[in-house]
């Protein structure tokens, strides 16, 4: 059986890398006492598996992890429960019982929403102009290494929000994430003159029978 | 919402910034508008090594179980946070409020080794606390230090109001409440300063006047103000069943050096090994009950969720119930899904068992540390393991699996020959020969693995060697040269490694081990030209050292290679561990002589701990 967590990330622990977003995880699961499977051998593993690792400073509203357990826990409390062992700025939104089957968080991602915020208010026109190009080479350097890569094909979707803000749907599968860092790049670069000071992942997606559906409504729903 | 006291700029640009955010699980919180005492508890190194140490976190409950005080911690900011607060003249802030240092009422610096000297410096700088105790008035937080180097505080006397002598566990209530009394009459920090100098275990360093001889050896210590006592005897907790222990440590989040739970089992150690400090100043030896750490082990594993567990002594094979504890541990361990590191064990079939049980053969090593090559040495040292010990415990090391043994040796030591080193080399060289002669050339799949390290030794305070000379830099490079050499020519040397580090730290920290408080300027003139994090080998800077010894007019060799005499007054005799110098004197006499001193679980010694009237084991037997 494998539950699903979705939570959020705010406020100071937003500092935190994924890898020790994974580790507080791993202990607060360990402390949460429910009876989860564990790999074999001398050190023994939670099976545990994160969806999508989200930049260091970036706050999210919608991240998952999938963790297999041995025998369900009670579902009616066990949001409270885990909400219970968070520190502040980690919070437990909802847990899924999965259907059997159902791929893992990781390699179901295909999409993200992430919200933008710009420094002033934004010119809609040159937006439109450039979320309606059909390719638009970046060049960046990731690890110092020059990069080229067209990023129009991995934006999905954008929506105006108020006269600052914007939500953008982007590739976010494990081959071909576009970083909001990149994006913002790009527009920059395109001549887009207002900055994004501030970002947010909203929430991932999978992709069902040709539409995106968020990694928090497969199965069974419990908040 | 707490709010950091570094912007998110600031933030992205430092290298793990969430050393710098706090509100970590069993971090704790308090309502400053009903606290009376703000306690900042420092570790002056980097954070991953300072949330390691389990001395602060057995503080920080115990602080924080005090309704009328708030304990928070600060540790040092790596020098890239370093330069933007100066840059930005940003004061240095504490983790759980992000509240600025230099507004708490005591600011506790733990000192564990001598090298972070300077980092104790950049934490007064940064906090924006003048640097030297006499600048200090009524605005500025009460500087205190405690831990292993506060034994012999001198060389940082002028840093700090007040050296807590010995466990912190006894005395801080006291010392709160005094400093509660005085802030509701009016509060004066010297008047505040005298009356604690009269509590047991608190040295006041500014009420005592170190009178030199001609020659800068030490004539005598003069209080300042009547009634102030010259000397400050330590302070330890009797009973460690009942006292304080951190069942819900403070879980980092970013990896901590130490990332596990620690079980403290024993104070102190029975041993007496001749150039070890630790295992006088804890003394006497004392046990917690067995049945309160199966209890303690099993909160701490469902409260913090780590996955290992380490146990903690100085000699966990002495402690009376280990073979009780370890296989309960094991049996909860298992259950828990929680790995238990072992701690070094007397290599028998009990521990071998037990090892094989929790770890896996093929990729572990076994470890000896017989400290010394030479059966002559050892007995110097009073290292109690004899080379036919070493070699049955290989001999079934090897039977049971294992194929790599880790050897850790000290150069340098006192009376020291050429014989003594090579030794060093035919103990390796031994080792390899048994597992020869052990397993037979089918059953052998590697190679075996020997590993020899050797550490430069280091004469400490309150040990029967504080007498002892120092030997100089060349001698000891020239030490690991003869060490290296002799390995080289061994029939086996293919089979063995040899491991040594590099010197100049370690004349460095023999000259602030035993050094007068003439050094506080030379460190202060070090860090002004800009040492800093002197522990870590990418900023240790020896050529600053030179230079600020040169420019005080300060020969090192005063503190490290003299011959001092036996009624040399050292500057730490203004403190009293229990052990009394003249036992540490015969202990000395004896070293010289190559004679050995019994085990303390088999007959007291006499070394004066048993004052204290609280070692379990001092006291039984003694009957």
């Amino acid at each position: 059986m494998v539950l699903r967590f979705k939570f959020k990330k705010y406020g100071p622990i937003v500092y935190l890398g994924h890898l020790d977003v994974m580790r507080y995880f791993q202990k607060a699961i360990r402390r949460s006492g429910i009876d989860a499977a564990y790999t074999e051998g001398f050190s023994p593993h939670l099976k545990l598996s994160f969806a999508q690792p989200l930049s260091v400073g970036v706050e999210t509203d919608g991240d998952y992890y999938d963790l297999e357990v041995n025998t369900l826990p009670d579902m009616s409390t066990i949001v409270k429960l885990f909400q219970d062992n968070c520190v502040e700025g980690f919070d437990i939104v909802s847990v899924t019982l999965l259907d059997d089957g159902t791929d893992n968080a990781m390699s179901s991602v295909k999409a993200a929403d992430y919200e933008l915020t710009f420094d002033t208010p934004y010119d809609k026109a040159s937006l439109d102009d450039f979320f309606s190009q059909d390719s638009f080479v970046h060049e960046y350097y990731k690890k110092e290494v020059l990069k080229s890569k067209d990023i129009m094909p991995f934006i999905y979707n954008h929506e105006y929000i108020d006269d600052k803000r914007i939500v953008v749907r982007v590739d976010c599968s494990s081959m071909n994430n576009l970083k909001v860092s990149t994006l913002t790049g790009a527009m920059e670069k395109y001549g887009i003159e207002q900055k994004v000071v501030y970002y947010k992942r909203l929430d991932l997606f999978t992709e069902k029978d040709g539409s995106y559906v968020s990694l928090g409504e497969l199965g069974q729903v419990y908040d | 919402m707490r709010k950091l006291a570094l912007s998110h700029d600031i933030m992205m640009q430092v290298d793990k910034s969430a050393r710098y955010i706090g509100g970590e699980f069993n971090s704790v919180m308090k309502d400053k508008n009903n606290i009376d005492i703000r306690f900042c508890m420092c570790f002056p190194d980097v954070y991953e090594i300072g949330m390691s140490h389990l001395g602060i976190q057995i503080l920080y409950s115990m602080f924080n179980s005090f309704e009328d005080t708030w304990c928070e911690r600060v540790y040092s900011p790596w020098p890239d946070l370093d330069k933007i607060m100066r840059e930005k003249n940003i004061p240095l802030f504490s983790l759980e409020s992000q509240d600025n240092v230099k507004d708490f009422d005591f600011l506790g610096i733990t000192l564990q080794y001598e090298m972070c000297y300077t980092n104790i410096l950049q934490i007064l700088e940064l906090s924006q606390i003048p640097i030297f105790s006499k600048d200090r008035n009524e605005d500025y937080p009460i500087v205190i230090g405690g831990g292993p180097c506060s034994y012999n505080p001198e060389p940082i006397a002028d840093f700090f109001d007040i050296f807590y002598i010995g466990e912190g566990e006894t005395r801080y209530r006291e010392l709160l409440d005094l400093y509660k009394e005085c802030k509701k009459s009016g509060y004066n920090r010297a008047d505040f300063l005298y009356q604690a100098s009269k509590i047991p275990g608190i040295y006041v360093p500014s009420l005592i006047e170190v009178i030199y001889n001609d020659d800068f050896t030490i004539k005598e210590f003069k209080p300042v103000k009547e009634g102030v006592p010259v000397k400050v005897r330590k302070e330890v907790e009797t009973d460690l069943d009942d006292s304080y222990y951190p069942t819900k440590p403070v879980i980092p989040f970013i990896k901590a050096t130490q990332d596990r739970i620690t079980l403290e089992i024993m104070r102190g150690c029975p041993r007496g090994c001749r150039f070890c400090q630790a295992g006088q100043l804890y003394r006497p030896i004392r046990t917690k009950d067995v049945n309160k750490l199966k209890e303690i082990a099993e909160q701490m594993i469902d409260n913090s969720g780590y996955e290992e567990l380490n146990l903690s002594s100085l000699s966990s094979s002495d402690y009376p119930d280990l073979k009780e504890l370890i296989t309960y541990l094991i049996d909860l361990c298992e259950q828990k899904k929680v790995n238990i590191s072992l701690p070094s064990l007397r290599v028998d079939s009990f521990s071998l068992d037990v090892m094989s049980k929790v770890q896996d053969i093929k990729k572990s090593s076994l470890t000896f540390a017989p400290e010394a090559g030479s059966q002559r040495m050892r007995n110097i040292i009073n290292k109690g393991l004899t080379e036919e010990q070493i070699l049955e415990g290989c001999k079934l090391a090897f039977l049971g699996g294992w194929n790599k043994v880790k050897l850790y040796f000290m150069l340098g030591l006192p009376f020291e020959t050429d014989e003594d080193v090579v030794a060093i080399a035919e103990l390796c060289n031994e080792v390899a020969k048994v597992y020869y002669e052990t397993i037979p050339k089918e059953e052998r799949k590697q190679r075996v693995s020997i590993t020899a390290s050797t550490s430069f030794f280091i004469p400490k305070p309150f040990t029967p060697f504080q007498w002892a000379p120092q030997f100089k830099l060349e001698d000891f490079r020239e030490k690991a040269k003869l060490t290296k050499e002799s390995i080289i020519s061994q029939l086996n040397q293919r089979s063995i490694k040899y491991n040594w580090h590099d010197t100049d730290v370690s004349v460095l920290e023999g000259v602030f081990a035993r050094g007068d408080r003439r050094l506080s300027k030379v460190i202060y003139d070090a860090y002004k030209a800009g040492a800093i994090f002197d522990a870590w080998n990418d900023y240790f800077d020896y050529n600053i050292w030179l230079k600020a010894f040169a420019d005080n007019d300060i020969d090192m060799g005063f503190y490290t290679t003299r011959v001092r005499e036996l009624d040399e007054v050292f500057p730490w005799d203004i403190i009293d561990i229990g052990v009394t110098k003249e036992y540490l004197k015969r202990e000395w006499i004896k070293a010289s002589k190559g004679e050995i001193t019994r085990n303390c679980m088999v007959g007291c010694n006499g070394c004066g701990a048993n004052i204290y009237g609280s070692g379990k084991f001092c006291i039984t037997s003694n009957k």
